[in-house]
């Protein structure tokens, strides 16, 4: 049948009406009288999905017709959330969908609580990559998402007696039908074996890959819908399934235990999702991941490049490869080996290709988050990688050698062999020296890998170094998630602001309106009377929406001090029930967030944020002007109707420990105030907001790494010399948190007081403590408050995702809308 | 595993009727080429134009059969199939074979110089 004679799908309630009866009998097999909820949704989002195949369609003949340069983007994480609701705003069909449902007797709203959060990623670097694949379709790049197709995603949280409990997280049985499986574009990946050593016809060296064994990579495509549904992309995430050996072992060799165990073995690969500070356990199976990844990316890519072109000399011209961190990394051995091996290209010709083809993006500063492997492991899994990356490190060395001569540190310094009793592959650089642009995520993040991360190469290729500060999508953070307020601003402005965030600016004439600031605040009191309902059905507390909602939302980790803003609640408690001292204004302090199920001192937080409030609630001293809630299982969907509830925003990582973060520009966007250290995007955030409307507290990092270089950070000093710090401390020694469990918590004791407090708490406590009372003298004068509530919505152009876009596209990938 | 055998003047053109050559089956494929092999043959066509699939220790069969005539025969492959060829390539085992397209083309180039 010829596909052109089809008609198109309309969009109006009345053809909606009709798909959506169409798949609820012809796909479900349902009457409609016998349907249920859970029918709606699954008809509902074929019928979408009906939609986004045709534009996708349009656009890859699109694409195909101009010959496009396309954008891959590699990631280990793609956290999308739920994305029936964005589906509907991008395809401009919110509307009509909710109308036709309506006539239906539904409400959309139960509809779309039907949809599980796809959580195949940790935090922000995940999310990140789902917003980015958000921004490319909008601005019509041809920009495309690589993935793993996890089984389970990031572990569901749950609290019991303070204490997080992980449940897994079974996404697929419950995600919706958007998904495409494309069995028919499978790939085969080889692993482990070992290298025979010989000599080919000609005489020369010629290392071959013998006994390695096989997985199957199968590829799920997402659709990626752009605003206004001009351009629709792909987010293809593969699957990891045994090779159809197994089937002919079980009948042949009659081996069907065996059989059965590989075919698991092999399905293990894409089964969970590693959540983050888990290093240490399960490394094979995550670098085997890692490849899985790179092997099934690469050989889709180039398949697709070669059905269109012949030979390499132009692959870089029509193929950019981003890496999203280190976890990629094996891209530049894997796309030498394939240019060498299977394409017969000598290796500078492949390496100028790889180098030309790839680009890195660097999203730590923590020495122990920059990834290594040993070097038997990689042996033992890619031997002939391992080749290969040796290969690298020898040609790269001799280089640096005649730069520097002499000088044999440097060479230590900068291979991609860390020398020690168990010799480790650096993948950074290996990262680095791939690929012809290395990116840091915020301008003081760029700074600091430029001088204090990798200085070596930054002196030997400071062209390749640059900066694309992270940015967020506001289809999803503002429009989607705080319909009110983007109610009132496309009201009040217009609704440009959805494709181009800068033009918010447009408010800042309102931010003294008091008509316009009244309107401003019912719709943060509404976000927060919501969230309150939340706040109760999940955790049975009852909050006062009255109250300042102070919120700390994202992944528990020491260096985002989570345990800083408890010690400063603590402070605050104290001072009501010892010093007498009323507080200025009620205040909820909300918590959320998940913390690695190895990483014990980040669980024994989420503990001590439970007991604290425990304590302080049972109080009646308190009289409920201090809540601490902790909500369980933070998520996309979760943060969505956290965000626009929030009135200060808790960015209070230690000087120079946060790439960007972008938790904080979600925030800001929403109206809130952000209470933060000069770290990560912070900096920059300050620079837009001016420094009227943000509260900026804490060492910066020259002060941070000066005091490490000197030693000069004695926390035992901060102790003795302020009261409220010792106070603080002491309740840790005294079990005034834990008192049917002594002890619990003076392990806290220790680690600062002792062990040096490697996140500077206590350096930080005083400023945070003085930052946070003059909040509380904004926060009750209302006006003032509104204003610089509403010039931070005004003043977040920058931190949109179509911008970090734009300029990747522009200065990296030289990409170009293609229309 | 069905092969056939058919001689061309000194060449021996081994023909495996088999989609696969793979874990179940490469004890009979290497079997019978050895045994091929004893019997005197050393100049072996090895025609791969029926099989769809070798995994690596067919591959490794293969390799182990050139390195047993080493020295003394040849062994030239012809009409493997693209993705049998990818894994061939995947290895570098396309570096140490005389690989044809056809079995007519490989025996004529197999033939000794007039």
């Amino acid at each position: 049948m010829d596909t052109t004679a089809l008609e198109p799908l309309e969009n109006d309630p009345k053809s909606l009406r009709e798909s959506l009866s169409r798949h609820l009998r012809y796909s479900l097999g349902k009457e409609f009288q016998s349907k249920t909820i859970r029918d709606i949704y699954l008809a509902l989002t074929l019928s979408l999905r009906d939609r986004l195949l045709e534009k996708l369609l349009e656009t890859e003949a699109r694409y195909q017709a101009a010959d496009a340069r396309r954008l891959y983007y590699l990631s280990m994480e793609f956290l999308i959330g739920r994305s029936l609701g964005i589906n509907l705003t991008n395809l401009g069909i919110f509307d009509a969908c909710h109308t036709a449902l309506m006539d239906m007797g539904i409400d959309l709203e139960e509809v779309r609580e039907q949809e599980t959060d796809a959580a195949l990623g940790n935090g922000g670097l995940g999310r990140l990559a789902a917003c980015f694949l958000d921004s490319l379709a909008t601005l019509d790049y041809p920009g495309f998402g690589y993935g793993i197709h996890y089984e389970y995603g990031l572990f569901q949280q749950e609290i019991v007696n303070g204490y997080q409990k992980e449940k897994p997280d079974h996404w697929l049985s419950k995600a919706g039908p958007f998904q495409i499986e494309r069995t028919e574009e499978s790939c085969i990946i080889p692993l482990y074996g070992r290298i025979e050593h010989g000599l080919d016809l000609n005489g020369n060296y010629n290392p071959m890959w013998m006994d390695w064994r096989v997985i199957i990579g199968v590829p799920h495509d997402i659709p990626i819908v752009g605003y206004g549904a001009k351009t629709v992309n792909y987010l293809r995430l593969y699957a990891a399934k045994p090779s159809s050996d197994f089937d002919i072992q079980i009948f042949n060799a009659g081996d069907y235990f065996r059989a059965v165990a590989q075919k698991i073995e092999s399905e293990t690969v894409s089964k969970i999702l590693y959540p983050s500070d888990t290093m240490d356990t399960g490394r094979e199976l995550r670098l085997v991941q890692e490849y899985f990844l790179v092997a099934c990316s690469l050989r889709d890519i180039i398949r697709r490049y070669l059905k269109n072109h012949e030979g390499f000399d132009g692959f870089p011209n029509k193929v950019n490869i981003q890496l999203n961190d280190t976890h990629p990394a094996l891209t530049v051995a894997e796309l030498m080996r394939i240019l060498v091996d299977e394409h017969s290209l000598e290796w500078e010709a492949a390496w100028n290709i790889t180098q030309k083809t790839l680009a890195y993006t660097n999203h730590t500063l923590l020495s122990e988050a920059l990834e290594k492997w040993p070097v038997s492991l990689l042996e033992h899994v890619l031997p002939r990688h391992l080749q290969i990356i040796y290969e690298i490190n020898h040609r790269f060395l001799g280089e640096i050698a005649v730069l520097w001569p002499g000088d044999t540190d440097r060479l230590n310094r900068m291979s991609l062999i860390e020398e020690g009793a168990e010799k480790q592959v650096r993948m950074a650089h290996l990262a680095i020296i791939g690929s012809h642009s290395v990116n840091g995520v915020s301008a003081l993040h760029t700074e600091l890998i430029k001088t204090s991360l990798v200085p070596d190469f930054f002196a030997r290729w400071p062209e390749r170094f640059n900066n694309k500060t992270n940015g967020i999508t506001q289809r999803r953070w503002l429009l989607k998630a705080n319909p009110l307020l983007a109610e009132l601003l496309s009201e009040t402005i217009g609704s440009e602001w959805i494709t181009d965030l800068s033009l918010l600016r447009r408010l800042e004439p309102f931010a003294n309106d008091p008509a316009f600031q009244d309107r401003f605040r019912k719709i943060k009191q509404a976000n927060k009377e919501q969230l309150g309902k939340i706040i109760y059905q999940t955790t049975r507390l009852k909050i006062n929406p009255d109250s300042l909602f102070d919120i700390h939302a994202k992944r528990i980790h020491e260096y985002k001090r989570q345990l800083l803003n408890v010690m400063h609640i603590i402070h605050e408690y104290f001072r009501i029930i010892e010093d007498g001292i009323e507080p200025a204004v009620p205040k909820t302090y909300i918590f959320a967030g998940k913390a690695a199920p190895g990483y014990w001192a980040a669980k024994q937080i989420i503990k001590l944020i439970h007991n604290v409030g425990d304590i302080i609630h049972k109080d009646r001293r308190v009289k409920d002007r201090l809540k601490v809630v902790f909500i369980p299982d933070y998520r996309v969907s979760l943060a969505e109707k956290i965000i626009p509830a929030a009135e200060v925003s808790e960015q209070i990582s230690t000087a120079g420990t946060e790439a960007s973060g972008t938790g904080n520009m979600k925030f800001a966007l929403n109206g809130s105030l952000t209470i933060g250290t000069l770290d990560g995007a912070n900096v920059e955030m300050l620079e837009e907001v001016g420094e009227d409307n943000i509260y900026i507290f804490g060492l910066k990092t020259s002060e941070v790494h000066e005091m490490k270089q000197t030693g000069t950070y004695r926390p035992l000093n901060y102790y003795h010399e302020h009261d409220s710090i010792r106070r603080v401390m002491d309740a840790f020694w005294d079990n005034r948190f834990c008192p049917q469990e002594p002890g619990l918590f003076r392990w806290l004791y220790h680690h600062i007081l002792e062990k040096g407090d490697d996140y500077f708490h206590l350096a930080d406590f005083q400023s945070y403590s003085r930052i946070h009372e003059t909040i509380y003298t904004d926060y009750l004068q209302i006006p003032v408050w509104n204003r610089k509530s509403i010039l931070n919505v005004a003043r977040m152009g920058k931190f949109s995702s179509d911008r970090t876009i734009t300029e990747y596209a522009r200065e990296i990938w030289d990409l170009t809308p293609v229309l | 595993m069905k092969i056939e055998a058919e001689q061309i003047a000194d060449i021996l053109v081994l023909t495996p009727y088999d989609y696969r050559i793979d874990a179940s089956s490469v004890a009979d494929f290497k079997g019978q080429l050895v045994a091929w092999i004893q019997e005197g043959n050393y100049r072996i066509l090895l025609d791969l134009s029926q099989i769809d699939f070798i995994d690596s220790s067919g591959l490794g069969a293969i390799v182990s059969l050139w390195k047993l005539l080493s020295g003394k025969g040849d062994i030239c492959l012809c009409g493997i199939r693209e993705p049998v060829m990818s894994l061939f390539k995947l290895t570098r085992m396309d570096r140490i074979f005389r690989i044809y397209s056809s079995s007519v083309e490989a025996v004529e180039a197999m033939k000794p110089a007039a």
